[in-house]
């Protein structure tokens, strides 16, 4: 906000101390107040997008927030171990410090839990519950705030159960209902006698899910479950935790300190405390930020087009007031006072733009989030983050500077470069001369070209796109600079222009090519430089487009006239291209992006699930057991072991949570998952048999350690070698990469053989998940589900999960889509302030026409002609340009082998033929008033 | 025989509550081929008299009779389509289509009575040679010198060979020199039968009509015919 003033103040000392300027400014502001308000509404949107772009973080970051009150509450760390080992945190228990406020002992495990019948037949399951043993007491006064902890009554005595509300929801029941846990092999019917919200302890769950089926037992349960167990099943666990000094987040403050504390307490022993309150709070920060610069890298498109629109009102307004410039200059303004008086009359629009623009992003944040959330809901259930629209004061005032400050610089600049020109040729309303460029611009101009190939050469030797396409841009603009007066205009112009738009299309498939990827800033420099080529080219055709266009109609009068004007107002039909061009691009690039994965369900089906057809989940505590699945009509079964991991990736210092697959040799005869780099195997089954022989290896997918939205922030490539920790016993193995799988679609996260993980967990390395073959996938997936209900069976036919995955993929490029729309809103005011300046300006001209006997039908005609030319153009740069884009990266692929060029035909026909009713419809008012205009009036008023 | 004939005509411009009556009860009659020249003091309603009796801006009161027909009775595209097949219009500040060339800007009316393309680009450029532009065919309005702009809204507004041609200050924006050429032009194309109405403040431009019709506060107050001078 104090850059946004700093910003303001020389424009409120113009408007407080110079009173000719502060006339200027506000009587030209309020003359006109239509065009004002259409000034307005183009500028406010870029100040829109930008604060819906901050908005969108501030939810994500609230909704996993909030997982900090329901699922953790005054819990900041905790310690584990199987509770066998229980004894090992004795002393960590006893601990006292000034920095924590509660010390609590638990005991977990997973378990599944269904409302069963006489007839032995579940009514209701929870295939993935989980049964704690505390003191409730304790518990209550753990952290100092009892509201927090979620915990109220007494502690559950033998045979009865405290469960927390989504259990109680899951399996139907209340207080006075009976249901029976599951785990290890055995059960125990429980009575429910109290509910619990799921809030702090009472909702305190250790898997990844958002809800937390817990059940509060009496003490000694869980042990007397687990004993004499013959099943192999991850054991139970007893944990400590510690609540820091300090409220739900603020106590974070103090985790390492605490920490610290901690990790002395457990001297000796290979225990390790989790920070779970500091990593919850953390991937919500990640998670938000990485959505907010997602939206806000998609909002640039609409935003650069905003810049264009406020550069193109401004020459407009310039164009409008030359003669009453040129007076002005004459009487002895200076030229800085102009500038001055100019960029306060644009400041006064910048300042109510943005601030409506705030409040307008607000709602766009709200549309976008109440999207995500249609999105969300159709997730497994657990899985479903609720989404709480928030927002803070802070990103409203980040979204309004940056609005601001861009409107501000474009104005500035514009303003400086309009004030520059001859007095005489103003007032008079004369043609400005060129001259020919001085020395130092050309010498300027070669630095210039110089720079871009430096940029070029380290671009290529680096494999980055950004430099390699930024170098490109900057050697060919150079170049038409500074050779405009030794080089033909024309042949300059095509070759500059046709170089750029050939290396924005190439330079993604060469670096890929040669080993690079294409990041966001990629991808934004890749289609601002091909818009700017083909906008440049466009326009140095367009007599010939015209001319061609003129013999189409037949040369009738209207669509001549129509095509006059832009013909002849080169500059400002190329910002207004630009402005539907920009946008355009990337509503068909994510438009064809969403056909190609969206049409990918066979294709993505046969590469993650190799072979299999059915994936299988089922509790670590209680697994199925797989060796009898065939007696159940598999044809072949693929168990895999499925732990939580903390994955240190190489050079960094802090693990991340991951879930890591082991398979075993049956995986591999089955046909496992297609590999989307083998690395140096000649097969896939070589490199999967090298993982299983050597336990020193495994493979990861691109998205692997990703937290929020896009790539990770730390990516781990082929050669690679990450460390794997069991966060119970501290245990840990470093594993190279040898090479990658496909998109992790089925939730595996890096896949190693089971040995390894059994190395490093022990016995809870169990096979809890497993893929099958069988003939009929649904009618398999039902049965093993009711018959396995005990063990929490979870089995999906691979297709259907694939259809899921890219519906909800498909949809979240329509949320995109949505967003980018609004970006079209800019090309279309855009077209409505120049239609409307346009009537302005050439009243008299259509008062000339209608006296020589022009019909009032073609006056508006050949303006809706002008605006659907404009438009038209603008659009089918556009398309093309995405056309092209998406093509080139499928020919390299950039985003997996195997995806196809797919033209979605209705999306790019509905954007198509959308845009050029919104531009019709923009033109509407400013035609039919053109029509209207009464010769005499139009002349009597111009002479 | 009248070719246009104005009766009773009353014209009222409206600013709010405020009104001012530019023409008052005006009768008025042209004969075909005659070349009457309108003056009189700024405001005394000449350029009024000339819009509604061309049909440019409508009127309050009374009629312009285009032999049997009411000019205002007729619907606008009547209206429009009368201007473009039958008359001319030149004014002081050329108004020629800035986008346009000067043979493009002269073929428009051309275009507009429904000439076949090649014919009115063959007609155009004719005229405009005719005006001794063959030299500027291509060039735009801003690549003209005033008296060739002017010569150029005289080509539009006789290319398409109309029985009037209505000039509103044809010589006002021209030096002395320009001007007589100008004149010299409309005159010749005059004794070839055109019906010309021109409104001048120029005594001399004015004094080389057949009739010189002279205007006060919306009346006219005298109708003088004259004998033809050479320039």
């Amino acid at each position: 906000m104090i850059i946004a003033i700093a910003l303001s103040l020389p424009f409120i000392v113009i408007l407080i101390a110079r009173p000719v300027l502060r006339r200027l400014a506000l009587r030209n502001a309020v003359r006109r107040p239509r065009e004002t308000l259409l000034v307005i509404t183009g500028s406010m949107l870029a100040t829109a997008l930008m604060t819906a772009a901050f908005v969108v973080g501030d939810t994500f970051d609230a909704s996993l927030r909030a997982n900090a009150y329901t699922q953790l509450g005054p819990i900041d760390e905790v310690a584990s171990v199987p509770l066998a080992d229980a004894s090992v945190l004795d002393h960590l228990a006893a601990l006292r410090s000034p920095q924590i406020d509660g010390v609590l002992r638990a005991t977990t495990t997973g378990a599944s839990a269904a409302v069963v019948n006489s007839a032995g037949i579940a009514s209701a399951a929870a295939p993935k519950a989980q049964l704690l043993e505390m003191d409730f007491a304790a518990a209550r006064t753990f952290g100092g705030d009892a509201s927090a902890t979620g915990i109220s009554g007494t502690t559950p005595g033998p045979g009865q159960a405290a469960i927390a509300q989504p259990l109680a929801d899951r399996l139907h029941i209340g207080v006075g209902s009976t249901f029976t846990a599951f785990a290890f092999g055995h059960s125990v019917q429980l009575r429910v006698v109290q509910l619990l919200p799921q809030r702090g302890i009472a909702g305190w769950w250790t898997g990844r899910e958002f809800v937390s089926y817990n059940a509060f037992v009496a003490p000694g349960t869980i042990a007397r479950l687990a004993a004499n167990s013959k099943v192999v099943a991850a054991p139970p666990q007893s944990s400590v935790l510690v609540s820091n000094l300090g409220g739900v987040e603020s106590g974070d403050a103090r985790t390492a300190a605490v920490v610290h504390t901690m990790d002395a307490a457990l001297a000796g022993t290979p225990v390790k405390v989790e920070t779970v309150k500091h990593d919850a709070l953390d991937l919500a920060k990640t998670a938000g930020k990485s959505l907010t610069q997602l939206y806000q890298a998609l909002g640039f498109f609409a935003v650069a087009a905003g810049i264009l629109l406020l550069i193109n009102i401004f020459r407009m307004l310039a164009e409008e007031r030359r003669s009453e410039l040129g007076m002005l200059r004459a009487m002895g303004m200076k030229r800085r006072s102009l500038v001055g008086a100019f960029a306060s009359e644009g400041w006064l629009y910048a300042v109510v733009a943005c601030a409506v623009g705030m409040l307008a992003g607000l709602g766009v944040a709200r549309l976008v989030m109440a999207g995500a959330a249609r999105i969300f809901n159709q997730r497994d259930p657990d899985f479903r983050l609720p989404i709480r629209f928030h927002f803070t004061t802070q990103s409203l005032q980040i979204g309004f500077t940056l609005g601001l400050v861009i409107a501000v610089i474009t104005i500035v600049a514009t303003s400086v470069s309009i004030s520059r020109f001859n007095i005489i040729a103003a007032v008079r309303d004369l043609d400005t001369e060129k001259h020919a460029p001085r020395r130092w611009a050309r010498v300027a101009w070669g630095v210039v070209v110089l720079l871009g190939a430096t940029l070029l050469f380290a671009g290529i030797t680096s494999h980055g796109v950004v430099a390699m396409l930024l170098g490109g841009g900057f050697a060919a603009v150079g170049t038409r600079f500074a050779l405009r007066d030794r080089i033909a205009g024309r042949l300059l112009v095509t070759v500059t222009a046709g170089s750029a738009l050939l290396w924005g299309v190439a330079a993604v498939s060469v670096a890929v090519a040669l080993g690079g990827d294409l990041p966001i800033a990629g991808f934004i420099v890749q289609g601002v430089l091909l818009v700017i080529a083909a906008v440049v080219l466009v326009t140095e055709y367009q007599g010939e487009i015209g001319g061609a266009l003129s013999r189409l109609s037949g040369r009738r009068l209207s669509v001549r006239l129509g095509l006059a004007y832009p013909l002849a107002r080169r500059s400002r039909t190329m910002l207004t291209i630009a402005q539907f061009a920009i946008v355009v691009f990337i509503l068909v690039y994510i438009s064809v992006l969403a056909a190609m994965f969206g049409s990918q369900t066979d294709s993505v089906t046969a590469k993650v699930g190799g072979r299999a057809t059915v994936y299988v989940e089922s509790n670590r505590a209680n697994p199925v057991p797989f060796g009898q699945l065939k007696a159940a009509g598999a044809q072949a079964v693929a168990p895999l072991v499925n732990v939580v991991a903390d994955v240190t990736p190489p050079h960094a210092t802090k693990s991340t949570k991951s879930f890591m697959s082991g398979f075993d040799s049956s995986f591999v005869s089955m046909g496992p998952p297609v590999l989307s780099d083998r690395g140096r195997f000649q097969t896939d089954a070589d490199a999967y048999n090298y993982v299983l022989s050597h336990p020193d290896t495994a493979m990861v997918d691109d998205f692997f350690l990703s937290q929020g939205a896009g790539p990770p922030s730390a990516a781990v490539s082929i050669g690679d070698v990450i460390t794997i920790t069991d966060p119970l016993s501290g245990r840990s193995q470093h594993v190279t990469i040898v090479a990658r799988s496909q998109n992790d679609w089925l939730g595996n996260g890096g896949l190693t053989s089971a040995a390894t993980l059994r190395s490093i967990y022990g016995p809870s390395a169990v096979a809890s998940h497993a893929y099958v073959r069988v003939a009929s996938s649904a009618s398999f997936s039902h049965t093993l589900e009711a018959r396995y209900y005990q063990q929490g069976a979870k089995a999906d036919p691979i297709r259907s999960l694939v259809e899921q995955r890219l519906s909800r993929q498909t949809q979240f490029f329509t949320l995109m889509r949505a967003f980018l729309a609004v970006g079209l809103v800019i090309g279309v005011a855009g077209i409505g302030v120049i239609m409307v300046r346009a009537v302005r300006e050439r009243r008299r001209q259509v008062g000339v026409l209608r006296s020589l006997g022009f019909p009032a039908a073609q006056v508006s005609n050949a303006f809706a002609i002008e605006a659907m030319f404009i438009a038209m153009e603008g659009v089918l740069i556009g398309v093309v340009l995405g056309f092209l884009c998406t093509w080139s990266i499928t020919l390299s692929n950039s985003f997996g082998d195997g995806l196809s060029f797919r033209v979605p035909v209705t999306a790019v026909s509905l954007l198509v033929g959308g845009t050029l009713l919104g531009a019709l419809l923009a033109t509407w008012g400013p035609a039919s008033s053109a029509a209207k205009i009464k010769p005499a009036v139009a002349l009597r008023i111009a002479d | 025989m009248a070719i246009l004939e104005a009766r009773g005509v009353r014209k009222v411009y409206r600013s709010g509550a405020q009104e001012v009556e530019a023409l008052r009860s005006v009768d008025f009659a042209a004969e075909a081929g005659e070349w009457v020249s309108v003056m009189g003091p700024s405001g005394s309603g000449k350029t009024t008299l000339l819009n509604c009796l061309s049909g440019l801006d409508d009127i309050d009161a009374g009629a312009v009779l285009l032999g049997d027909r009411e000019l205002h009775s007729m619907s606008d595209a009547e209206r429009t389509q009368h201007r473009a097949a039958s008359m001319g219009f030149i004014f002081q500040a050329y108004n020629l289509i800035p986008v346009f060339s000067a043979v493009e800007n002269v073929e428009l009316p051309l275009l507009l009575a429904g000439a076949d393309a090649r014919d009115a680009r063959r007609r155009a450029t004719e005229t405009l040679e005719r005006m001794g532009l063959s030299h500027r065919l291509r060039n735009r309005p801003n690549e003209l010198s005033g008296g060739e702009q002017q010569r150029v809204t005289v080509a539009r507004a006789l290319a398409g060979r109309p029985q009037v041609v209505w000039a509103d200050e044809p010589t006002g924006a021209l030096d002395s020199e320009t001007a007589a050429i100008v004149m010299d032009l409309l005159a010749e194309l005059n004794g070839e039968g055109l019906t010309l109405i021109v409104v001048t403040h120029d005594e001399g431009v004015g004094r080389r009509a057949h009739r010189l019709v002279q205007m006060r506060d919306g009346l006219i107050v005298s109708d003088e015919r004259l004998a033809r001078v050479s320039a």
